[in-house]
């Protein structure tokens, strides 16, 4: 007989990889793509050195691992409330104990991530003398996994009470009778509700990278091609937002389909939904407009986010991608856009994206009527 | 009036549908068939959800050449229905609302009669499957659609909201309105009054049992 073990790495654990392998690329990109290979070492070093030696940056470090922690518990919760997987709800026959020590092992698990690279900083901390740093980092670490296992063992052990109590929570909070309720709004709210942590990420590292990089920005010294690469970064990471969100229409709400909204209409669900996904972007690159950055790249550079978001959604209407696939056409899209920053046609071809992603949602819809 | 112009539908190279010319008078029509020979397919490509080769047209409209007024006219309730956890009842209910452009007051009865009024504010996630059924056969009779297609309609529904479903039917009846449904459960014809029986077999529909 295989032990419990086993069976929850299979259906915890490595399912929980395989679903984010998407996002996992996002973040290897971010954390491993940046720089040539010579420099990883001191590029990984300098970064570390500023989380030990500025606290805000400790603070912000710490943030994104709570919510990438927010982001593992919410599958695990999630898991140990859907039909499919009721038999999780025996574990308690374990005992107290040993089910606490294999919810730890799964969290441990899901960390892992987080957990390697805290070892990295660790072991720059006690070389370094850096020692209130790393009592923060290892009491986060422990409070993370221990409190994230207690909470899955609590959950299993009182089926019902933390959803009940949430469940009471938001029934509390809405006595207010809405009179419309757009569709761009549930699909909003299924990036805000479903991928918080990845959508958290992705604006941050968004909004920060085009801070950093177009602050650096003089008359004098002016070239838009690094920060627009590392814009494009955070640009393929909605990707996955996007991938994930035409899944759970196909799955959840198909009904729209049925009801009569012109084209039009549907096409505008999806302009207002990306305007509103790309807004703090825009927020950022008006604020620097035209001190850091001339409005004519300003303008390319909300244009061509604009336009792949809307390009990468109307694609997912002509055919249902397997996740490689899908990560291949992005890849070849950014790779597109990236050649129109080089070659100074970066409004030209957003405008292409635009027409396209306009008639690939036509086509995509048309298909339907029969 | 429902009607059929060379209707074709293949998954694939495996050809599932053939209709040919057809029409069906206003009714209520209970659609049967074993498993597997297409009584979904069917429905949902009635209901504009699935591709097919052909037209189908309600009360003249064509779902081709005119889908929106097309769509309007039918409305849809799925066997198995699913909906986003982190959405509420009234979200979708309001949403239903605003597309088929009727007055949230008018859902009250349905509400209602399915004794939803307590949980419709909450969280779908929270709801059993009879819950969520419910509010699939709520959302299917919002606005005045004259066809409303019920895929298994009494499928975890318990006894009280198996006879207000029969009742929301022969009112909608009364009003014009026609029904398509399947069910491998057993329709009480004292409670409901069936007109037409469907068949599929050999993947093609017919029409000649009367009831």
């Amino acid at each position: 007989m295989r032990h419990p073990r086993h069976l929850l790495w299979k259906t915890l654990v490595r399912q929980y990889y395989r679903q984010n392998a998407g996002f996992f690329l996002f973040f290897f990109l971010i954390f491993f793509g940046v720089v040539g290979p010579s420099q990883q070492l001191a590029y990984h070093y300098a970064l570390i050195r500023g989380i030990l030696e500025a606290p805000s940056l400790l603070a912000l470090v710490l943030f994104l691992w709570l919510l990438y922690a927010a982001k593992c518990s919410r599958w695990v919760m999630g898991l140990l409330h859907s039909t499919d997987h009721g038999f999780l709800h025996t574990l308690p026959l374990l005992g107290r104990t040993k089910t606490f020590r294999l919810m730890l092992m799964i969290q441990a698990a899901l960390y892992l991530p987080i957990i390697l690279y805290a070892t990295a900083v660790l072991i720059i901390a006690f070389s370094s003398s850096a020692w209130t740093p790393a009592i923060i980092l290892v009491t986060f670490i422990t409070a993370i996994c221990l409190g994230s296992s207690a909470l899955y063992q609590y959950d299993l052990f009182h089926p019902g009470i933390l959803t009940e109590f949430v469940f009471i929570r938001l029934a509390g909070k809405r006595s207010v009778r809405k009179k419309y309720t757009p569709y761009w709004s549930f699909l909003l709210r299924g990036f805000l509700a479903e991928h918080t942590a990845l959508l958290a990420g992705i604006k941050i590292f968004g909004c920060g990278i085009l801070y950093l990089m177009l602050s650096m920005q003089t008359p004098d010294d002016y070239d838009i091609r690094m920060p627009f690469l590392f814009f494009s970064m955070a640009l393929f990471g909605h990707g996955a937002l996007i991938y994930q969100l035409r899944r759970m229409e196909v799955d959840q709400l198909i009904f729209y389909r049925s009801l009569p909204v012109s084209m039009i209409g549907r096409i505008m669900q999806y302009a207002i939904l990306y305007l509103l996904v790309l807004l703090p972007e825009m927020i950022i690159l008006g604020w620097l407009t035209p001190d850091h950055i001339r409005f004519r790249d300003a303008a390319g550079f909300v244009l061509a986010g604009y336009s792949i978001l809307l390009l990468l959604n109307g694609c997912l209407f002509i055919a249902a991608l397997e996740r490689s696939e899908w990560l291949k056409l992005t890849g070849i899209l950014f790779g597109i856009l990236y050649f129109g920053v080089l070659s100074d046609h970066l409004i030209f071809i957003s405008g292409v994206f635009l027409v396209a992603a306009g008639s690939l949602f036509y086509r995509g819809y048309s298909q339907r009527e029969g | 009036m429902l009607e059929f112009h060379q209707v074709q539908k293949s998954y694939g190279l495996r050809p599932i549908l053939s209709i040919p010319d057809g029409r069906l008078s206003p009714g209520t029509w209970w659609l049967q068939g074993p498993n597997g020979s297409g009584k979904t397919t069917l429905l949902r490509m009635i209901a504009g959800l699935l591709p097919f080769k052909g037209d189908i047209r309600l009360d003249g409209h064509s779902l081709r050449r005119d889908p929106i007024s097309y769509r309007r006219s039918v409305s849809w309730a799925d066997a198995e229905p699913l909906y986003p956890a982190f959405l509420t009842g009234e979200d979708l209910v309001s949403f239903y609302c605003s597309v088929r452009k009727t007055l949230t007051s008018q859902v009250q009865p349905l509400l209602s009669a399915f004794s939803m009024q307590s949980y419709v504010a909450t969280r779908i996630g929270s709801w059993s499957d009879g819950m969520i059924k419910k509010l699939s056969l709520v959302l299917a009779f919002i606005g005045r659609p004259s066809l409303i297609i019920l895929d298994e309609p009494l499928v975890t529904l318990d006894l009280t909201s198996v006879l207000q479903l029969y009742h929301l039917i022969c009112d909608g009846r009364a009003q014009g309105c026609s029904f398509l449904v399947t069910s491998h459960q057993e329709i009480h014809l004292d409670h409901l009054p069936v007109d037409l029986r469907l068949l599929i077999r050999d993947q093609t529909l017919e029409t000649s049992i009367t009831v």
